[in-house]
C-alpha cells in the first residue's frame, strides 16, 4: 500500500481586491469578502503586483521587530533593576522570546527563499539596523556609566 | 448605470481605504514601540540616577512607581507584540484598530493614574494618539479616541480630586479646560484631514482623466 502526501493547497488571489489569502481562508482578510474557488477579478491589474510588493514586503514589519526586541531588552534590563520583581525575569522570557521567534521565523524563512529583498530594501535594513544597534549601544554605555556614577557617589 | 458606477466607485474606496488601515496599524505600531522604547529607556534612566539627578536618595515610592511603569510597560510590549503577529498573519478584522487605539488610551490612563498628578508632560501623550488614529485614515476611529481621550483626562480630573466641584482643585479648572478644549479641537483637525483626503484622491483622479483624454491641455 502506498502512502500519498496530501495535495499542498497553494495561496488565493482575492476576486474582489486581488490580495494574496492563505488557503485555509473563507473570507478575504483584507476586503471581508468570500472567498470563491473561481472567478475573475474586478478591479484594476496594474494595482496586484505593487500591493503584494508593498504588503509582503512591509519595511513596518522589520522595524517593528527590531524595536520589538529592543524593547524587550530595556524592559527587561527594568525587571532586573528592580528588587522587588526580579524574580519575574524568567517568566517575563518565557512570555516574550517565543513570540519573537514567531515573528523572526517567516522573516528569516523569507529571506532564505530570497523574496522581499532588492538591493534598495536591503540597504535601507542595513542601515536601520546600524542605527538601532547604535542607538542601543549608546543606551546600554549611559546604564553602565549611569550604574558607575551611582555607586561612586554611593561610596563617597 | 449611475448606482453601478457608485457602487463601484465604493468598493474601490473601501479596498484603498483597507490598504491603507493595514499599513497605517503597522506604521502606528512601530511608532507605539520606538515611543514605549524611549519612555521607558528615559524612565530607567533617571531611576538608575535618581541621587544625582534629584539630589537626595531615592524614596520607597520611586521604587514602587518604577515596579509600576515596568507593569505597564510590559502591557503595551504584549500589545505591540500581538498586533505585529496579527499584521505578520494578516490577521486583520475591522475591529482591531478600535480594541488597539482603546488598549492605549487604557494603558495611558493607567500611567497617569499611578503619576498621580496631571501635573506632567505625560497627558500630551494623548495627543499623540489621536494623531495615531489619523494614520489608520479612519474618521470614526478618530472621534472615538479622541471621546475616550476626553472622558479618561475627564476621569482622572474627577479622581484627583478630593471632593469634585468644590472650590479646591488638585488640576486648575483652566488648565482642565484648555485640556479638553486642545484634544476636541486636534480631533476635529484629525477629523477633517482624514474626510479630505477622498476629495484629493478623486479631484486628482478627475484631472489625471482630463488630461489623458486630451481636455485639460
Amino acid at each position: 500500500m502506498t502512502q500519498t502526501d496530501p495535495p499542498k493547497l497553494s495561496p488565493r488571489f482575492c476576486t474582489n481586491c486581488r490580495s494574496l489569502n492563505e488557503p485555509h481562508l473563507a473570507a478575504c482578510w483584507l476586503c471581508l469578502q468570500p472567498l470563491s474557488s473561481a472567478g475573475d477579478y474586478v478591479g484594476p491589474a496594474e494595482f496586484q503586483t505593487s500591493y503584494e510588493q508593498l504588503s509582503t514586503g512591509e519595511y513596518f514589519l522589520r522595524g517593528t521587530l527590531i524595536g520589538i526586541f529592543i524593547l524587550i531588552v530595556i524592559v527587561g534590563i527594568g525587571i532586573w533593576l528592580d528588587n522587588d520583581v526580579k524574580g519575574m525575569l524568567v517568566p517575563y522570557l518565557i512570555l516574550t522570546v517565543p513570540a519573537i521567534i514567531a515573528g523572526s521565523i517567516p522573516m528569516v524563512i523569507g529571506t532564505a527563499q530570497g523574496k522581499n529583498w532588492g538591493g534598495r530594501s536591503l540597504a535601507t535594513f542595513a542601515i536601520t539596523i546600524a542605527v538601532i544597534v547604535a542607538v542601543a549601544a549608546i543606551l546600554v554605555v549611559a546604564l553602565i556609566v549611569a550604574v558607575f556614577v551611582l555607586c561612586l557617589s554611593s561610596a563617597l | 448605470m449611475k448606482s453601478e458606477v457608485t457602487e463601484n466607485s465604493t468598493r474601490q474606496w473601501f479596498i484603498v481605504g483597507r490598504w491603507e488601515e493595514y499599513f497605517g496599524e503597522g506604521q502606528t505600531n512601530l511608532i507605539r514601540v520606538c515611543a514605549v522604547t524611549a519612555y521607558y529607556a528615559v524612565h530607567l534612566i533617571n531611576f538608575a540616577n535618581y541621587e544625582s539627578f534629584n539630589g537626595q536618595a531615592r524614596p520607597a515610592s520611586a521604587d514602587a512607581f518604577h515596579t509600576q511603569c515596568t507593569y505597564l510597560a510590559v502591557g503595551w510590549l504584549c500589545v505591540s507584540l500581538g498586533v505585529f503577529l496579527a499584521l505578520q498573519r494578516r490577521f486583520f478584522p475591522q475591529y482591531l484598530k478600535y480594541v488597539v487605539a482603546a488598549l492605549d488610551l487604557l494603558l495611558l490612563s493607567a500611567l497617569l493614574y499611578l503619576n498621580g498628578t496631571l501635573d506632567t508632560p505625560i497627558t500630551t501623550i494623548y495627543f499623540l494618539l489621536i494623531g495615531l488614529a489619523g494614520i489608520r485614515f479612519s474618521l470614526s476611529l478618530v472621534w472615538l479616541t479622541t471621546l475616550g481621550s476626553l472622558i479618561s483626562y475627564f476621569t482622572l480630573v474627577l479622581r484627583f480630586d478630593d471632593t469634585p466641584f468644590d472650590a479646591q482643585h488638585s488640576t486648575p479648572v483652566i488648565n482642565q479646560l484648555m485640556m479638553l478644549v486642545g484634544l476636541l479641537m486636534m480631533g476635529m483637525v484629525v477629523g477633517q484631514i482624514v474626510r479630505r483626503v477622498r476629495r484629493m484622491a478623486e479631484d486628482f483622479l478627475g484631472r489625471m482623466q482630463a488630461v489623458d483624454s486630451g481636455a485639460g491641455k
